[in-house]
């Protein structure tokens, strides 16, 4: 058993628990009130019965009193005085003492105390007291106070016990005395009569009422208790057993029992019901009374505990039976409540998934009931048919399709009400939907009929497959174009199944080979290949079929097509495989060859010209690199000769030659010095044509600025300013690009000698819409009509006297810009300065 | 045989004369032995053939060496003395016609000190003769012997 379990149970069980015990305990509470009732009214009555037979019992004896005091006996005697009346009135006690058992003595006393008749009872026996024994009472407390009585009035004594002569008579003997006084004829009182009565009688009677629980006690006024607890004994009148008396025992009982005639007294041993036996006051002749006398009825606390000890006890195992009873229902109940709740968990949670699905589902979920009127709309219905779901839910879900649809709807809703036939319940079906802006789409449904307590549900499952059929529209689309792409395509494309069988050819296909469609589909592949290749071809196909590829066919074989008429024709052929749910197709490429052969054969061809070519080439180039290598040393060495000994001519032979000896002399110098130029330029020229082009990135601002740094360091005289624009880069090779603005750079250097400031400028431009470099000087300029000779080699436009130069320079930077797929051009007037434009 | 002296290795005899002038306008054409091949050149420097009987631990402070040489070229000279331990640290100066790139390369390449082109116009082939004299011989402090 779970804790959870218990913790409920317990939950269940304290308050029903406190109920049974308070139900239980006022039951109880309430049966043993009755029960103490009950007793209690018992004790009540036992205690009025008693009180009644101790007053019963004092009356009488007061009326036999009273009628004493007027027996005609006495009155005769009183008035005649003689001996014979005296003995009539012995008689007449002794007679009455004799029937009324219970006097145990009757007294005529006169006005002076002496007892003039006296009768006592012993046991059975009444005797005359003799004349000779009569006593004088004088001094008895009960002749004093009879005498001292009027007419009419009655004297009672408490209940004591008798005493002779001061001593208690024994054994104990209690005794009630009632005295009235005696009146003569005259109305002079003339003595009493005192009748003593056996006070064990009113006890015994008293004691008549005790039962087997209840003590009962007779308890005199001053407290003394004269019929007491079973074992006790009297205390009352014994000196030395003074303080044993009721009131001690007792004290606040019987605090109690002086303030009211009757009632009960809870106490510590017990409960006490008493009433007070008191005379008639009246009958005591207007006397104060008491004497009282107390009967108690005493219900020892035990008892009345025992009693409602065993109540308690049975209330106690019926509660007890009713708590485990009580525990038991709690237990069952709280088992029952888990599982209910845990069903309930479980249903909301199948709730909450169901929401958790719907509520992201992409697709329209809608639940209707049995009359077609809509119970649950999910955000994808909210979306696709564009109703909110509180618009929707307790409509009809037949505004959702198109009004022409909804009488068959309502018809088929009706139709398997009846007869529970499904017709599209359970399946996926296409149809039209209805938006709430009035539009109409495609949708696919899937409807599930559920039965919910014998209630018909349906929910549908609604997708918008606007997009899917859109998609569907675009692929046949797609397909008529992969069928025009097939047919236009300038390839026989085919396509063959697994057996190699034809399922598909292209016009190009029914061109190359001859054929009409109709004749090649279904055919084997094999019929459009010579014999000869066939039977390899077939287990060819085979082997292909078990592993698949793209590939070119036959790589490296001569494959051949074959007409309808017989001939054959060169083709290449790719394969590439497609898996279809109808096994593996084969998609054939066949293109006609013919020509492409024919171009190959030319192309070999020129392949191999251009090799020879090639080579020559490369001899010619060896042959320059040795011509200029040879130049270069070999050329310069006569010309140092001439130069040299020119000089040395000059100087040797100085005083003697003429001054225009020396002028010649220095012509041949110059000549010489100025081939070795020549010689110097054209050898670089030759190198700018052998060197290959190695291209990388070359910051060509860097290389201008620092050829324009040399050109002035090398001539710090001149007044020059150089406008070099900075981070100028390109693609090209930075070697033929150095030389290539040196020689620009030193040209326009060379041609602004007479400018003072000469302004050399290096930048970019665009020029026919493309990016341009160029360099401009306020040079001198040149005449363009010969524009066009300028980057030719060796052409000069200036004097040799005036500008120095060998004509080669422009001729290598023009070789190098070729070099780069790059044009370069000039704009010029003479007198106004010179512009080079460049591209790489 | 002078205590400074420089070898000179020159085939032509233009260039030769012209060296040897260039180099006495600055008076150090006294000390300079030249030799007109390659061999002759390594006969020199390492006491054989003709020089058999010279005494190969008198070095030249400086070799003037030309690249076209017949029989051995200078390449193959430079080779040869930077191959010889007792000429290895022997400072050699190219001066030939050329500046062909392939040509300063490989003598760099072979231990060359320097590499000077003779100029065509004799007055800067003078001043050069001065320089390379003036440094080599003078302010040059050569290899300890």
């Amino acid at each position: 058993m779970s804790g959870r379990t218990i913790k409920r149970a317990a939950l269940i069980f304290l308050p029903l628990a406190v109920a049974a015990v308070a139900v239980s305990y006022l039951l109880y509470a309430s049966q043993a009130n009755a029960i103490r009732a009950t007793a209690q009214a018992a004790e009540a009555r036992t205690a009025e019965i008693a009180r009644q037979r101790v007053a019963l019992t004092v009356a009488s004896l007061m009326t036999d009193a009273s009628y004493l005091s007027e027996q005609d006996a006495l009155r005769t005697y009183l008035t005649s005085d003689e001996p014979a009346s005296l003995g009539h009135l012995q008689a007449e006690y002794v007679a009455l003492a004799r029937h009324r058992q219970f006097i145990a003595q009757l007294r005529f006393i006169d006005m002076n105390g002496r007892e003039v008749v006296r009768v006592d009872r012993q046991g059975d026996t009444v005797a005359l007291v003799p004349p000779e024994q009569l006593q004088n009472r004088a001094d008895e407390p009960y002749t004093k106070e009879t005498l001292k009585l009027d007419r009419g009035q009655t004297y009672v004594s408490e209940l004591e016990l008798n005493a002779e002569q001061g001593v208690i008579e024994q054994p104990v003997k209690p005794t009630l005395r009632v005295g009235v006084p005696v009146f003569d004829g005259t109305g002079a009182k003339r003595g009493i009569i005192i009748i003593n009565y056996l006070g064990q009688r009113i006890l015994d009677r008293v004691g008549e009422l005790r039962d087997a629980v209840a003590d009962l006690w007779v308890v005199n006024a001053q407290g003394y208790w004269l019929l007491g607890p079973k074992d006790d004994v009297f205390a009352f009148m014994y000196p030395d057993r003074k303080d044993r008396t009721f009131a001690a025992a007792y004290p606040d009982v019987w605090r109690q029992m002086q303030t009211a005639p009757a009632g009960k007294v809870e106490s510590d041993p017990g409960r006490f019901t008493f009433a007070r036996a008191d005379v008639d006051p009246s009958d005591a002749g207007g006397r104060p009374f008491p004497p009282s006398l107390f009967v108690l009825v005493a219900t020892p606390r035990a008892f009345s505990d025992a009693q409602t000890n065993a109540l308690k006890f049975n209330f106690a195992v019926a509660a007890f039976g009713l708590l485990a009873l009580l525990g038991g229902i709690s237990l069952g109940l709280a088992r029952h409540q888990i599982h209910r709740h845990e069903a309930e968990q479980l249903v909301r949670l199948s709730e909450a998934r169901f929401r958790a699905v719907t509520e992201t589902a992409s697709d329209a979920v809608i639940s209707a009931d049995h009359r077609g009127i809509v119970r649950y709309f999910n955000p994808g219905a909210e979306r696709i048919f564009g109703y909110a779901e509180q618009d929707m839910v307790g409509r009809s879900l037949t505004e959702l399709m198109p009004e022409r649809f909804r009488g068959a709807h309502t018809q088929g809703l009706q139709r398997y009400l009846g007869s529970r036939e499904p017709t599209v319940i359970g399946q996926t079906v296409e149809l039209i939907g209805l938006r709430k802006d009035g539009r109409e789409f495609p949708i696919e449904l899937a409807l599930a009929g559920s039965d919910v307590d014998g209630e018909l549900f349906f929910t549908a499952i609604v997708r918008d497959i606007s997009v899917r059929a859109e998609a569907e529209r675009n692929l046949r689309a797609s397909e008529a174009r992969f069928r025009d792409l097939l047919e236009s395509a300038p390839d026989a494309v085919l396509i063959t199944d697994e057996e190699g069988r034809i399922q598909l050819v292209n016009a190009e296909t029914q061109r190359l080979f001859g054929y009409h469609r109709h004749e090649l589909m279904g055919r084997e592949i094999e019929m459009l290949m010579p014999e000869r290749y066939r039977g390899a071809h077939i287990g060819h196909r085979h082997g292909y079929v078990a592993a698949a590829l793209t590939r070119p066919m036959g790589a490296g074989l001569d494959l051949h097509g074959l007409r309808k008429d017989g001939s054959e024709f060169p083709v290449s052929i790719s394969l590439s495989p497609t898996k279809t749910p109808i096994g593996l197709m084969v998609f054939c490429d066949i293109r006609d060859i013919t020509d492409q052969r024919a171009n190959e054969t030319k192309i070999q061809d020129l392949n191999r010209r251009l090799q020879l070519d090639n080579a020559e080439l490369e001899a010619v180039n060896k042959e320059l690199e040795a011509f200029s290598y040879s130049v270069s040393h070999d050329l310069r060495a006569p010309l140092r000769t001439i130069d040299g000994f020119s000089q040395a001519l000059a100087e040797d032979a100085g005083p003697l030659l003429k001054p225009e000896h020396h002028s010649h002399l220095n012509r041949v110098r110059q000549a010489a010095q100025r081939m070795g130029l020549l010689i110097d330029d054209l050898i670089k020229l030759a190198r700018v044509t052998r060197t290959d082009v190695t291209i990388g990135d070359v910051d060509l601002s860097e290389i201008a600025l620092a050829v324009a740094t040399n050109l002035q360091d090398a001539a710090p005289q001149r007044q020059a300013e150089f406008m070099i624009a900075p981070g100028l880069r390109a693609e090209g090779d930075p070697r033929l690009m150095q030389v290539a603005l040196d020689n620009l750079l030193s040209n326009s250097w060379k041609f602004t000698a007479p400018r003072s400031p000469a302004r050399i400028e290096f930048g970019t431009t665009v020029a026919d819409g493309k990016p341009a470099f160029f360099v401009r000087d306020n040079g001198v300029g040149f005449d363009m009509n010969y524009a066009g000779k300028m980057f030719g080699a060796f052409q000069r436009f200036h004097d040799a006297r005036e500008f120095a130069g060998t004509g080669i320079g422009l001729a290598t930077v023009q070789r190098i810009i070729h070099k780069h797929g790059g044009r370069i051009w000039a704009k010029s007037q003479p007198g106004e300065g010179a512009t080079f434009y460049f591209t790489l | 045989m002078p205590q400074k002296f420089i070898l000179l290795v020159e085939d032509n005899p233009d260039d030769e004369a012209l060296t040897l002038r260039a180099l006495s306008k600055h008076n150090i054409a006294n000390g300079v032995v030249v030799a007109r091949n390659g061999v002759e050149a390594i006969d020199f420097l390492f006491g054989s053939g003709a020089h058999a009987d010279r005494d190969v631990t008198e070095l030249p402070q400086i070799v003037l060496l030309d690249l076209k040489l017949p029989k051995l070229d200078g390449f193959e000279v430079l080779r040869r003395i930077r191959a010889d331990e007792r000429t290895q640290t022997l400072p050699v100066v190219v001066l030939t016609s050329s500046k062909e790139e392939r040509d300063v390369i490989q003598s760099y390449r072979d231990g060359c000190n320097s590499y000077v082109r003779k100029p065509v116009n004799f007055d800067e082939f003078v001043d050069a003769a001065r320089q390379l004299g003036l440094y080599w011989l003078l302010l040059n402090e050569g290899p300890p012997r």
